[in-house]
C-alpha cells in the first residue's frame, strides 16, 4: 500500500508542537465546574469572607483602647510561637492592622487549602473516575479540563476578595488596606491552586494530587513560619504565606507583591497546563506505586480490615491534634496573662465554665471542650465510612462471605469509637506536655490534661453512635443527621450565652453535660449515664443492621 | 446432597412500589451449571442479593444449600462464593492483598489454587486497586471467587468488562469446576456466555421466569429456520402450519418453521423434488427475542 497522506504543512507542524487547540471547550467546562460546585464556592468564598470580617469586628469590642492594644501588641511580642505562626504584627494600633495579623495567614491556609482540592478535583480526580475520557471524546482539548478547573479556583478567589474587601472596607478600616488585605489572600491561594495543576499531572490518583497539593502548602506554611521566628531571615520572601504577610495591608501597602503571587500563580498552572497538553490520559510523572502482594496476616475481618483502611485517616487525625495541643498548651501562659487584665473575657470564661475557678483551669477546660467536639467530627465521618461501603457496593462482597452484619458495622463502627478516643487522649497528653514543660511539671500536666480530656470520651460516644444507630435503621440520612447534631452541639457550646439560648436547649447538648473538671468538681452520674446512652444508642444499630436489607 | 441446591418458590420482592420480584420460581440442582437469563432490570439481581441473605423476601420460600439465606447467611457463606454484578474494591490495597483479605474472609482458600488463577487471568497482584482498570477489579473478584473451595459459585454478571481472552479463561475456569461436579449460578445478558457454559438456563423477564430447562428441551420447543431450493414449484406450502417468515420466489424457500410441523414441511419439499437443504437450530438470540415477541404480543 502506498502512502498517500499530504506532506505536513508548517501549520500542521506548529499546531502540534504547541497546540491551540488543547484550550478547546474551556469554557464549557468552566460552566460544568460552576454548576457542579455551585454551593461549594460561594460556601467557601463567602463563608472566608465573613469569618474574616468577624475577627475584623471583633477587636473594637474585645479591646477598645489604644492602651489595650499597646498592652496586646506587648504581650504578644514576647510570645514567639504566634509571631512564628501569624508573622509580625506591623500596626497593633489600627483595627487593620490587628485582622491582617490575626485572621490573614489562617484564610490563605484555609483557602489554599480549598483551591487545591478543587483544581484536583475538578482535573486529576475526573480523570481517575473515568469521566475525563468521556469529555475529552468530545470536540474539547487536553489540557481544557485543567484550565477549567484552575478557572474556578480563580472565580472562588474573586469572589472571595470581592466580597471581603467591600465588607472591610464597609467596617471603615480604609479602602486601600481592605482591598490589599482581601486581594493578596487570593493571590497566595492562588499561588497553590497552581501548585495543584502541576500536582494533578504528576500523580495519577486525586489522593496522591491532593496529598502532595496538602504536603506543598504545609512546608510553605512551616518555612514561612520559622523564617518568622528568626530575626531578618530571608526565608519570610521564600513562600506566599510570607507575600501576604509582608504585602503589609493597612500599614503601607507593598502592592508588587500581589503582582508577585499572581505571576507565580499563572507560571506554575502554565506549567501544569504545559504537561497536561502533552502527557498521555490516566498517565503521571510518579509510577504508581507497586504495593504488597500478600496482606498481612492480622487482616482477617471486617474489623481488622476498617482498622487496616483508617489507619492513615486516624493518624492523619491524631498528628493534627498533636499539633493544636501543643501549640494550645504552648499558648495557655500567654492566654492567662491576656485575659488576666481583661475582666470581660474573665467573666465570658467563668459564664462558660459556670462558677468562677483558677485560670488555667479555666482555659484547659475550653481547650479539651474542642478536642471533645474534634473527636466527635473525627467519630462521625470515619462512621459515616459505612455508608460509602454500602453505597459503592464493597458491603455487598464482605456480606457475602462468612462474616455476619454486626462484625461489618463494628468495622468502621470500632475505628470511629476507639479514633475518637485516641484522638482525646492525644490532645490532652500534647497540651498538658507542652504546658507542663513551662512549669517543670511535664509528667503531672500531661496526665492532669489527659484525664480532663477523657472527660468528654462519653458525651463524644454518645454523638458518633448515632449514625452508627441510623447506618442500622435510616442509613440515607446518616450522614446529614450526623453532621447536623455535630453542629447543634457546636452551637450549643460556644453560642449558646452569645445567642442567648434557654438553659434547655443549651443542656440538649450531650458536652453540656460533661464535667469541667479541674476549673469545676468532678461528678461521675453525667458520665455514666452518657455512656448508657451511647451504648444503648449502639444496640438500635446493631438491631438495625441484622434486619434491613442492604444494600438498601 | 439430594435436594436442589437453590430452591425458590414463588419469590416476590418490592422496593416501594416497583414489584422487582413477581412469584419468580427457580430450581437449581446439584452439580449443574444454571444460567440465570434476562436483560437488565428483570429482577436477576435482586434475586442473588435475596440468595446471599442481603435482602429480605417480601413473600415465598427461598431454601439454599438446604438453609435459610437470611437466617442462616454467616453459615452458609462459607460453603459458597459469589461475585456481585457491580464489583467494587477498596482502592488503598493492592489485588493482592484484597484476594487474601476476601479469601480469609469466607475461609478456606487454597494458595496454590489462587496462584494458579492469577496466572491464568494475567493479573498482577502488586498492584493498588485504583490503578487497576475495569477489568482487572473484575478478574480480582472472579478470582477470589473461583479460588475458594466450595459446593455453590454465583456469578452476577461475571464477564462484564473482561476482554474475550479472558472471558474464556473464565469460561474454561466454570467447565472445570462443571466437571468437578460443583454448582453454578450464572447470571448474564450476555446470551453467548450462557451458551457456551451452562447446561440449564431460566430466563427471567419482569420479575418472573418465562421459561426454564436444559438448552436441548428449549430448542426444541423453538422453530427451525429452514432454506430449501426446490425443483418444482411447491403447493400448498400455505397449509403447513406453524410457519413464520415465509419467503417464496419460486424456486427457493426461506421460513422458520415449529419443530411440531417439520415433517409436514418436509413432505411437500420432497414432493416438489427438493435439491438442497439447509436447517439451523435457532441461536439463543432468536430464541431469545422470540420470548419478547411472545410476551409483547400477549400484552
Amino acid at each position: 500500500m502506498t502512502t498517500t497522506a499530504p506532506p505536513a504543512t508548517h501549520v500542521d507542524i506548529v499546531l502540534s508542537r504547541a497546540p491551540r487547540s488543547a484550550f478547546a471547550g474551556t469554557g464549557g467546562l468552566l460552566r460544568l465546574a460552576l454548576r457542579r460546585d455551585r454551593i461549594r464556592i460561594p460556601a467557601w468564598s463567602v463563608g472566608s469572607a465573613v469569618l474574616l470580617v468577624a475577627v475584623a469586628s471583633s477587636w473594637d469590642r474585645l479591646y477598645p483602647t489604644e492602651a489595650d492594644r499597646l498592652g496586646l501588641a506587648q504581650s504578644l511580642a514576647g510570645d514567639p510561637t504566634l509571631r512564628s505562626i501569624l508573622g509580625p504584627i506591623f500596626d497593633p494600633l489600627s483595627t487593620g492592622g490587628l485582622t491582617a495579623w490575626r485572621a490573614g495567614t489562617s484564610t490563605v491556609l484555609v483557602l489554599a487549602l480549598v483551591v487545591s482540592f478543587l483544581v484536583v478535583r475538578h482535573s486529576r480526580a475526573d480523570e481517575a473516575e473515568g469521566r475525563m475520557e468521556l469529555v475529552l471524546g468530545g470536540a474539547v482539548g487536553r489540557a481544557a479540563p485543567l484550565a477549567a478547573a484552575v478557572l474556578s479556583a480563580a472565580v472562588l478567589l474573586a469572589s472571595f476578595a470581592v466580597v471581603a474587601a467591600v465588607l472591610l472596607a464597609a467596617l471603615g478600616l480604609g479602602v486601600a488596606g481592605s482591598v490589599a488585605l482581601a486581594c493578596t489572600i487570593a493571590a497566595a491561594a492562588l499561588v497553590f491552586a497552581g501548585v495543584a495543576s502541576l500536582t494533578a499531572q504528576i500523580a495519577r490518583t486525586s489522593r496522591g494530587a491532593n496529598g502532595l497539593a496538602g504536603l506543598v502548602v504545609g512546608l510553605a506554611f512551616v518555612v514561612t513560619a520559622y523564617g518568622n521566628s528568626q530575626d531578618g531571615s530571608p526565608l519570610v520572601w521564600a513562600t506566599p504565606f510570607g507575600w501576604m504577610q509582608q504585602t503589609r495591608a493597612y500599614a503601607g501597602e507593598r502592592w508588587w507583591l500581589i503582582a508577585l503571587s499572581v505571576v507565580v500563580a499563572a507560571a506554575l498552572a502554565l506549567a501544569g497546563l504545559h504537561v497536561a497538553a502533552r502527557r498521555d490520559l490516566g498517565d503521571g510523572l510518579v509510577a504508581q506505586r507497586r504495593g504488597r502482594r500478600s496482606a498481612p496476616s492480622w487482616i482477617s475481618g471486617p474489623v481488622s480490615l476498617a482498622w487496616r483502611l483508617d489507619r492513615t485517616y486516624l493518624l492523619v487525625w491524631l498528628v493534627a491534634v498533636a499539633a493544636l495541643g501543643a501549640l494550645e498548651g504552648s499558648m495557655l501562659t500567654t492566654s492567662v496573662q491576656l485575659v488576666e487584665s481583661n475582666p470581660d473575657m474573665i467573666a465570658i470564661l467563668e459564664k462558660i465554665a459556670g462558677g468562677p475557678a483558677d485560670l488555667h483551669d479555666l482555659f484547659l477546660v475550653t481547650m479539651t471542650g474542642l478536642f471533645g467536639l474534634i473527636a466527635a467530627g473525627l467519630g462521625i465521618s470515619t462512621a459515616l465510612r459505612l455508608r460509602a461501603e454500602e453505597e459503592d457496593g464493597r458491603a455487598e462482597l464482605v456480606l457475602s462471605t462468612a462474616r455476619s452484619r454486626v462484625q461489618w458495622l463494628l468495622g468502621h463502627g470500632s475505628t470511629a469509637l476507639v479514633g475518637a478516643t485516641l484522638l482525646l487522649v492525644v490532645g490532652g497528653l500534647s497540651l498538658g506536655a507542652v504546658f507542663g514543660a513551662s512549669d517543670g511539671d511535664v509528667a503531672g500536666q500531661a496526665w492532669r490534661a489527659m484525664l480532663a480530656s477523657l472527660l468528654m470520651a462519653p458525651a463524644v460516644w454518645l454523638v458518633v453512635a448515632i449514625p452508627l444507630a441510623l447506618v442500622g435503621v435510616l442509613p440515607r440520612w446518616a450522614a446529614a443527621v450526623a453532621w447536623l447534631v455535630l453542629v447543634w452541639c457546636v452551637l450549643a457550646g460556644y453560642f449558646g450565652q452569645v445567642l442567648g439560648l434557654p438553659d434547655w436547649l443549651k443542656q440538649s447538648s450531650p458536652f453540656g453535660h460533661v464535667p469541667l473538671w479541674p476549673a469545676q468538681p468532678m461528678s461521675w452520674t453525667p458520665l455514666v449515664v452518657l455512656a448508657l446512652l451511647a451504648s444503648a444508642v449502639l444496640a438500635v444499630g446493631i438491631a438495625g443492621v441484622r434486619r434491613r436489607d442492604l444494600p438498601r | 446432597m439430594t435436594g436442589p441446591v437453590i430452591d425458590v418458590r414463588d419469590l416476590r420482592k418490592s422496593f416501594g412500589s416497583t414489584h422487582a420480584l413477581d412469584g419468580l420460581d427457580l430450581v437449581v440442582q446439584p452439580g449443574e451449571v444454571h444460567g440465570f437469563l434476562g436483560p437488565n432490570g428483570a429482577g436477576k439481581t435482586t434475586t442473588l442479593r435475596i440468595l446471599m441473605g442481603l435482602l429480605r423476601a417480601d413473600a415465598g420460600s427461598v431454601s439454599l444449600l438446604g438453609g435459610d439465606p437470611w437466617r442462616d447467611a454467616v453459615a452458609l457463606h462459607s460453603r459458597l462464593s459469589y461475585v456481585p454484578g457491580d464489583v467494587s474494591l477498596w482502592p488503598s490495597l493492592t489485588g493482592g492483598e484484597t484476594l487474601d483479605i476476601l479469601g480469609r474472609m469466607r475461609g478456606g482458600d487454597d494458595d496454590a489454587r489462587r496462584e494458579r488463577l492469577v496466572d491464568a487471568f494475567a493479573l498482577d497482584p502488586g498492584v493498588k486497586v485504583s490503578a487497576y482498570s475495569k477489568g482487572n477489579r473484575q478478574k480480582v473478584a472472579l478470582i477470589a471467587a473461583l479460588a475458594a473451595d466450595v459446593e455453590l459459585y454465583v456469578f452476577d454478571e461475571p464477564t462484564d468488562g473482561l476482554d474475550p481472552l479472558m472471558s474464556e479463561v473464565f469460561r474454561t475456569e466454570v467447565a472445570a469446576l462443571h466437571r468437578a461436579g460443583r454448582t453454578v449460578l450464572l447470571s448474564s445478558h450476555v446470551l453467548a456466555e450462557v451458551d457456551a457454559v451452562c447446561d440449564r438456563i431460566s430466563i427471567v423477564r419482569a420479575g418472573r421466569i418465562v421459561e426454564s430447562g436444559s438448552l436441548a428441551e428449549l430448542r426444541h420447543l423453538q422453530r427451525m429456520t429452514i432454506v430449501a431450493v426446490t425443483g418444482h414449484e411447491l403447493h400448498g406450502i400455505e397449509d403447513v402450519p406453524g410457519l413464520a417468515d415465509v419467503s417464496y420466489d419460486g424456486t427457493t424457500l426461506r421460513c422458520a418453521v415449529e419443530p411440531a410441523h417439520l415433517d409436514e414441511l418436509l413432505s411437500h419439499l420432497a414432493a416438489a423434488g427438493v435439491v438442497s437443504l439447509e436447517s439451523r437450530p435457532p441461536t439463543l438470540e432468536e430464541m431469545f427475542l422470540r420470548y419478547y415477541e411472545q410476551a409483547d404480543g400477549a400484552r
